[in-house]
């Protein structure tokens, strides 16, 4: 019986770990092998992000810093879009070149500094809405990690400007049954100030039937979309999409890293995925999918299983990656290849019939608002405790009262107490009455002592009140 | 359940002592999760490996201890309780070794379904205060009607009100201290 409940347990075990092991590691990493056929065409994504971050490399969000380059790298991306033929949405607060100016408390120089969102739309007949979106700050000149930073933000978030920028070019003469509009927000390092800014202007958040954020989008060994921890419609709608046409989008692994800290929902479950701006937009209860570069392994998250961390280092550098990546043509092949893949799912989304109806429909939260809230499960896991401790008192008297009870003897450490003379049987016996010699001890010699001092004085009468004498909780 | 039946020599303890064993790292499979949001807030800095261990071994070694006052607590109460089964002479039916055994086998059996479960925040939108909360409370629910229906087996046919009602306190000590 005993070598059978031992593999037993053996089995639960096995089973268990191999459940454990395995959970991630059939997952679809997607067509790493993807053709060009397999792309919209018309975009150059690796020439846009070499031209972005060589003229760009410092778009720290503080004035101290980069006074005018956060401002001119606003400007060309504004620049970018209005030559494709996009529109400023003056009622977001734009200015001529489609700027949106703010400032916003930075908690790094306690001072206030001036930031640059740049909005750009494409109108239609109808009052629903796509919002594109990626951040073009960047950490240069930081003192971050080991060291001061002094890199140009290739993979954080170079990589999401240029696929801004090439979604833009592709979908600028085609007809969409919905509103579109693309945003570059600034400061999103120091707090997704931009997002927040840009949300804030918004007076129809609920037309917006989709966020889709690029941010650290290429240049990862994987490319993964992600909507939210659920399991969402739109997110399905993606992948579905990404698999019908053979894109280099893999599907997120179920190990993924949790994290402590709140994300900016500060709601959700958190990990790397959620920390960027879509989130800001998931936190309004919009639909969200975010497409980000890395590789999810067992207990290990970086960009690449076999080269060195890019961010937030020194090697977040155009030069270091194009080098990393085993040089130019490699580069060129790895990028353009991941960031038309994010393009191509995009642009072939919007291209299907029932895009809006699915959009329309898929809820960012899966309707399991009120697990996501803590305050809520809070309350409730208190509730439940309260609940079942005052059903546990009240079985204990409504069935204490109908089972019989066997008071004459209480057991004590030294043996049994009789309750009616107040003696102590069965003292000193070699034989184990109960199993109870060791009772007490987890209370400490204090209580030990305590016992054995009430049991003395019953044993020599001092007392005549014996039911108090053998137990903390009077019945028991 | 008779391997669960557990008399004061060596050759019955082994049984004990193997779930002793098992306990500890089960919690540990159980409170994964609770470990790498450790990991992650305060341990990341001691380094990937060593930061690690720490955060699973002390989370889990956490658990266990909690798990072995909460055991030998409610068993405390349980035999000096009117209400638990006893034989013709008064002495408690269930020995400290046997209602010991019982505890951990249904717990080690919850925990590993809850480590499992952690899997869960994968899926759903669930805060983290369901998983390290109100999951493991309910895990711990489970495991507490686990170990009544096999004390239940231990006793007569008409002794469940005792059982029951002798197990009131004690659930509550398991309900509130087991992790």
């Amino acid at each position: 019986m005993k070598k059978r409940f031992i593999l037993y347990l053996v089995a639960i075990f096995s089973v268990v770990f191999m459940i454990f092991a395995l959970s991630g590691c059939t997952y679809n990493k997607g067509n790493q092998d993807v053709s060009v056929a397999n792309f919209v065409q018309g975009t150059t994504p690796y020439e846009t992000l070499k031209t972005f971050v060589n003229e760009f490399p410092n778009r720290t969000s503080i004035q101290q810093i980069a006074p005018n380059n956060t401002k001119d790298a606003a400007l060309w991306i504004a620049s970018k879009l209005k030559e494709f033929g996009y529109e400023t949405p003056y009622n977001l607060g734009t200015d001529n070149e489609g700027l949106d100016i703010f400032t916003y408390e930075n908690t790094i120089t306690n001072k206030t500094e001036m930031a640059y969102n740049v909005v750009f739309k494409k109108e239609s007949s109808s009052n629903k809405k796509v919002v594109i979106g990626t951040h073009f700050d960047n950490v240069y000149d930081l003192t971050l990690n080991n060291g001061r930073l002094m890199t140009d933000g290739t993979y954080d978030n170079g990589v999401g400007v240029a696929t801004l920028i090439e979604t833009a070019r592709v979908l600028k003469d085609k007809t969409l049954p919905f509103d579109l509009e693309f945003v570059a927000f600034d400061a999103q390092e120091f707090g997704w100030y931009g997002s927040k800014r840009y949300l804030s202007n918004q007076l129809d958040k609920e037309n917006i039937i989709l966020m889709i954020n690029f941010d650290k989008n290429a240049i990862g060994d994987y490319v993964y979309m992600y909507s939210s921890e659920a399991k969402t419609k739109h997110n399905k709608y993606f992948y579905d999409i990404a698999k019908e046409n053979n894109l280099c989008i893999a599907d997120l692994p179920s190990y993924r890293f949790p994290m402590l800290e709140a994300a900016p929902s500060n709601s959700y479950y958190s990990n790397d995925s959620n920390w960027t701006d879509s989130d800001i937009f998931l936190a309004e209860g919009i639909n969200i999918i975010n497409f980000i570069s890395l590789n999810y392994q067992v207990f290990k998250e970086s960009e690449s299983s076999n080269r060195k961390n890019i961010l937030y280092t020194e090697n977040d550098n155009f030069s270091y990656v194009v080098d990393m990546l085993g040089g130019e043509n490699d580069a060129k092949a790895l990028i353009d290849k991941q960031i038309n893949s994010a393009i191509s799912s995009v642009v072939y989304a919007f291209e299907k019939e029932d895009f809006v109806d699915v959009m329309s429909v898929s809820k960012a939260n899966n309707g399991m608002d009120i697990f996501a809230n803590s305050t809520i499960m809070m309350i409730i896991t208190f509730a439940f405790i309260g609940v079942v401790i005052i059903a546990l008192v009240i079985l204990y008297y409504a069935l204490g009262t109908k089972a019989k009870a066997h008071d004459v003897y209480v057991n004590t450490i030294y043996g049994r107490l009789n309750k009616t003379t107040g003696k102590i049987e069965n003292v000193n016996t070699a034989e184990p009455k109960t199993s109870g010699e060791n009772v007490g001890s987890v209370f400490g010699s204090e209580f030990d002592n305590q016992n054995k001092t009430n049991v003395d004085a019953e044993q020599n009468k001092t007392t005549t009140n014996s039911d108090k004498t053998n137990d903390i909780f009077g019945d028991f | 359940m008779n391997f669960l039946r557990i008399e004061n020599n060596e050759k019955d303890k082994s049984i004990l002592t193997i779930l002793k064993v098992l306990l500890p790292i089960t919690y540990v499979f159980k409170l994964w999760f609770e470990a790498e949001l450790i990991y992650n807030s305060v341990g990341a800095s001691l380094g990937v490996l060593f930061g690690r261990i720490l955060s699973y071994a002390v989370n889990g070694g956490l658990g266990f201890l909690f798990a072995f006052v909460a055991v030998s607590w409610s068993y405390s109460i349980f035999m000096k309780s009117k209400f638990s089964p006893v034989d013709e002479n008064c002495n408690c039916k269930i020995n400290k070794q046997t209602y010991t055994a019982i505890c951990y086998f249904v717990i080690c059996i919850t925990n590993l379904i809850g480590g499992v479960l952690n899997f869960v925040p994968y899926a759903f939108p669930i805060s983290t205060v369901f998983s390290m909360l109100l999951m493991p409370r309910l895990i711990t629910l489970f495991a507490i009607c686990g170990i009544i229906a096999i004390l239940n087996t231990m006793c007569k046919k008409d002794e469940l009100k005792e059982l029951i009602t002798s197990m009131a306190i004690p659930s509550i000590i398991l309900l509130l201290l087991l992790r």
